[in-house]
This record gives C-alpha cells, sequence and structure tokens, in this order.
C-alpha cells in the first residue's frame, strides 16, 4: 500500500469507502508515535491513548477535506495528527483538573429536538444521498468541486443534493405531524 | 438566484458566511419578510449541525472497524515459521512428532487464548452521552459531573455520583448506561452485568434517540460476560455467553461496529 502523505491526501479527497479506507489503514500507522508523544505529556492509560488517537485521525480526515490541512514539503502527516491527539490531552486534562463549568449551549431546546430528529432522519437515507448532503453542507465543498470529483455537470450535482433534500424531508414527515 | 431550486442554495451560502455583502444584505432583507426563508434557513443550520455531528460518528466508526480488524500494521508480527526438519532417519520422526505437538500446543493456546487477546484490551469503546450533554433534564449537572469523573478514571467516584441520581429523571436511562460502563471499567464485571440488563428493560420507555446507544451497552454486557468467562474457562459460562452474543446479534444493528466485533467474538470462540 502506498503511504505516502500525497498519496493519504489524494485518497481522503477521492470520491468512494475504498480510498478511505486506504487512508484509514495508512493514517493507523501513526499510532506508536501518538503513543510515545501521549505517554510523555503524562498519558498514562493505554485504551485512553488509543481513543484519543482515534479521535484524531478522524479530525485529521475532517480538516483534510474541510481544505484546513495543506501538504507542503514539511508537513509530515503523522507529525499534524499527532499533534492534533496532544492537543486534545492537554485540553482534557486542563478541564478535569479545573472542573469547568460547562460552556453555555447556543442552541436552543426547540434546535436541539429537531437536530435530533433530523440526525436520525439522516441515518435513514441512502449513502449516496448521505454523502452528498455531508459534502456540502458539512465540508462546504463547492457545487462544482463536488460535479468534477463525481463526473456529473453542475446541474445534476444541483439536483442530487435537491432530491436528497427532498428524501430528507420525506422522513421528516411523520415526525412533524 | 430566484427560483427555489435556487433558493437552498443561496441560503446555505449565507449560513456557511460565503455570501458578500450585498448579498448579504439582501437575503436578511428577505429573510424579515418572508417565513418560508427563515425556516429553510433554520433547516440548513440544523442540516449543517447534524451531518457533521453523523459524519464525524461515521467516521470514528471506520476507523475502529479498522483497528480492530487488524489494520494497525504497528502491532507485533506473527513469530517466525519453524525451521525445516532434517531429512533423515529418527532425527526426521522426532521433529514431525515435535510439529504435531506444537501445533497442537498452538490450537489450544488459540481456543484459549484468542478470545482475550483479541478482544480484552481493544474491543472496548468508551460510552457517549450524545444528546444527553446538551439535553435538558433535571439532573443533567449530575450527569455531567459523573462522565468527567468516568473520564478521569474515578469509577467509584462516577457511581457515587450516580446514586443520586432519581429513576424519575428524564436522563436515568443514561445513568444507567453509564453505571454500567463504570463497573466494567473498575473490573466489577458482574455488577457491570447487572446495570446493563436493569438498561435493557428500560429501553422502552424512551425514543431511541433519546436513550443512550443500546448497541454499545450490549457490546460492553458481552464483554464482561467474555471476562467472567475467561476468569473459569467452564463450558457453562461459554455456553452463556454464546447464547448472549447470539441474543445480542439478533437484536443490534447490522450495520454498526457492534454487531462485527459481536461476531467476530462469536467466531473466536466457536474456533472457526
Amino acid at each position: 500500500m502506498n503511504c505516502t502523505d500525497p498519496n493519504i491526501i489524494a485518497l481522503l479527497l477521492q470520491p468512494g469507502h475504498e480510498a478511505e479506507l486506504q487512508a484509514v489503514q495508512c493514517l493507523m500507522k501513526c499510532e506508536a508515535q501518538s503513543a510515545g508523544l501521549l505517554q510523555r505529556n503524562g498519558l498514562a492509560d493505554g485504551s485512553e491513548r488509543r481513543s484519543l488517537f482515534l479521535e484524531s485521525v478522524a479530525e485529521f480526515i475532517v480538516q483534510v477535506r474541510k481544505g484546513k490541512f495543506v501538504l507542503t514539503g514539511a508537513a509530515k502527516i503523522c507529525t499534524y495528527t499527532t499533534e492534533i491527539a496532544r492537543r486534545k490531552w492537554l485540553g482534557l486534562s486542563r478541564k478535569t483538573k479545573d472542573v469547568a463549568p460547562e460552556a453555555p449551549t447556543t442552541t436552543s431546546e426547540n434546535e436541539r429536538e429537531r437536530d435530533e430528529r433530523l440526525h436520525e432522519a439522516l441515518l435513514q437515507l441512502n449513502d449516496t444521498d448521505r454523502d452528498i448532503l455531508t459534502a456540502f453542507y458539512f465540508y462546504d465543498l463547492p457545487l462544482d468541486v463536488y460535479a468534477q470529483r463525481n463526473g456529473l455537470t453542475h446541474d445534476a450535482a444541483k439536483k442530487r443534493i435537491s432530491r436528497a433534500r427532498e428524501r430528507l424531508k420525506e422522513i421528516l414527515k411523520p415526525a412533524d405531524h | 438566484m430566484n427560483t427555489s431550486d435556487d433558493i437552498f442554495l443561496l441560503i446555505k451560502q449565507y449560513a456557511s458566511g460565503e455570501l458578500d455583502e450585498q448579498g448579504r444584505k439582501d437575503l436578511e432583507a428577505a429573510l424579515a419578510e418572508r417565513p418560508d426563508l427563515r425556516d429553510e434557513l433554520a433547516f440548513t443550520q440544523s442540516l449543517r449541525r447534524t451531518t457533521e455531528k453523523a459524519e464525524r460518528q461515521r467516521l470514528l466508526a471506520l476507523i475502529e472497524s479498522v483497528d480492530s480488524s487488524g489494520g494497525n500494521t504497528d502491532r507485533p508480527t506473527e513469530a517466525a515459521p519453524l525451521a525445516k526438519p532434517r531429512q533423515y532417519g529418527w532425527a526426521l520422526l522426532a521433529a514431525a512428532a515435535l510439529l504435531v505437538a506444537l501445533a497442537l500446543l498452538w490450537w489450544f493456546y488459540r481456543q484459549s487464548a484468542e478470545p482475550l487477546e483479541k478482544f480484552q484490551h481493544t474491543a472496548y469503546v468508551e460510552p457517549s452521552l450524545g444528546s444527553a450533554a446538551t439535553r435538558g433534564g433535571t439532573e443533567r449537572g449530575l450527569l455531567l459531573d459523573a462522565f468527567r469523573e468516568y473520564e478521569a478514571g474515578n469509577y467509584t467516584g462516577s457511581l457515587a455520583l450516580l446514586d443520586s441520581m432519581p429513576p424519575g429523571d428524564s436522563l436515568y436511562l443514561y445513568a444507567l448506561f453509564l453505571r454500567g460502563h463504570d463497573h466494567f471499567r473498575a473490573g466489577r464485571y458482574g455488577q457491570a452485568i447487572g446495570a446493563f440488563d436493569q438498561l435493557e428493560q428500560q429501553f422502552g420507555t424512551n425514543p431511541a434517540y433519546l436513550a443512550p446507544n443500546r448497541d454499545n451497552a450490549g457490546w460492553t454486557r458481552l464483554l464482561a460476560l467474555l471476562q467472567l468467562y475467561e476468569k473459569e474457562k467452564s463450558d457453562s459460562k461459554k455456553q452463556a455467553l454464546l447464547q448472549a452474543i447470539q441474543a445480542f446479534l439478533e437484536g443490534a444493528d447490522n450495520s454498526d461496529i457492534y454487531f462485527k466485533k459481536a461476531t467476530e467474538l462469536q467466531s473466536s470462540l466457536k474456533g472457526d
């Protein structure tokens, strides 16, 4: 498997779950580096080190797809992912020590209930619909870029989003009444 | 951008801060007058939050599944193969006998040790409070404090806090869920099973989206049963575990990681 940094980025930006799976398998090779750094930063529990590392891999993938991680000549993906894990740990350990009060939430009760129902509905969509909504609404992928990556015209991509939204609203309907 | 087909594009651009100053002002003026646009904006904002939540959960599940299926190439590799026996006389027979003995030993070792090796340390999945962390509920602060204690490794402290959670509270299911995890992490497997059993009996009292992750609870219960089996290695414990796995598989979501993990555990126990 080609696990060079440029190839990992390329895999993460390709459509399809096979490429994503390969990228994740490559990223898992960073675990030893992450565990070493977390241990040096005082995290003794192995299972917690593992959990933090797994979360950091997820966070790294999100950052790549949101365009927040740009590969330069000096960039090293393992170092970057490991640093995400270290920061998570430092944030957590500070929170644990200070027993900081919960930050006030910015969403209202109604919004939270709506989010819950929408989340449930989203999980009932097929993969294609969920993928395009995620690309558009979460990753903020421009329509043209999505269309290009998936071999679609601009209009076809727009229709695909529109249909996915309609199907989502259909699922939500019974709960709305 | 006047057709209804395009409105959702415009509103999405507004919600994600992609509109220029003039576009933003125009849309805000339209929003003030049209409730349908305000509804669309609320829907878009909700969709942005929920796609994020769903995508992060999906990624984590994918990463965990790669991890548990051996995608991690940093793990210790298998032992080197045995050297070839010498090719003559009694030495050949002795070597063959030795190989058979080693194969039998390996087989017994695999039967007895694999479930522990494979599942004891890597298969546990941390609990998540999910919507309970932000939802209303009289004892939300108590639950969050208990969860913080759990995260800090103070399972006894977490349990002590959970003791004061009244059964009528809307977050009581989460308290039972966390109690099971606290006991499990503290090594009190029998009590962990008891807490998860109690939780299972009460699942029907709340809609699924307001309850903790049922498959996570069921899977952690199986891990607790596995620990008890590993202590005794008795046939009865093994049968009880296999029955519990079968029951879990019949009710679990077959697309989630817990179903996959349980199937692997079942195969390991059966020696497949």
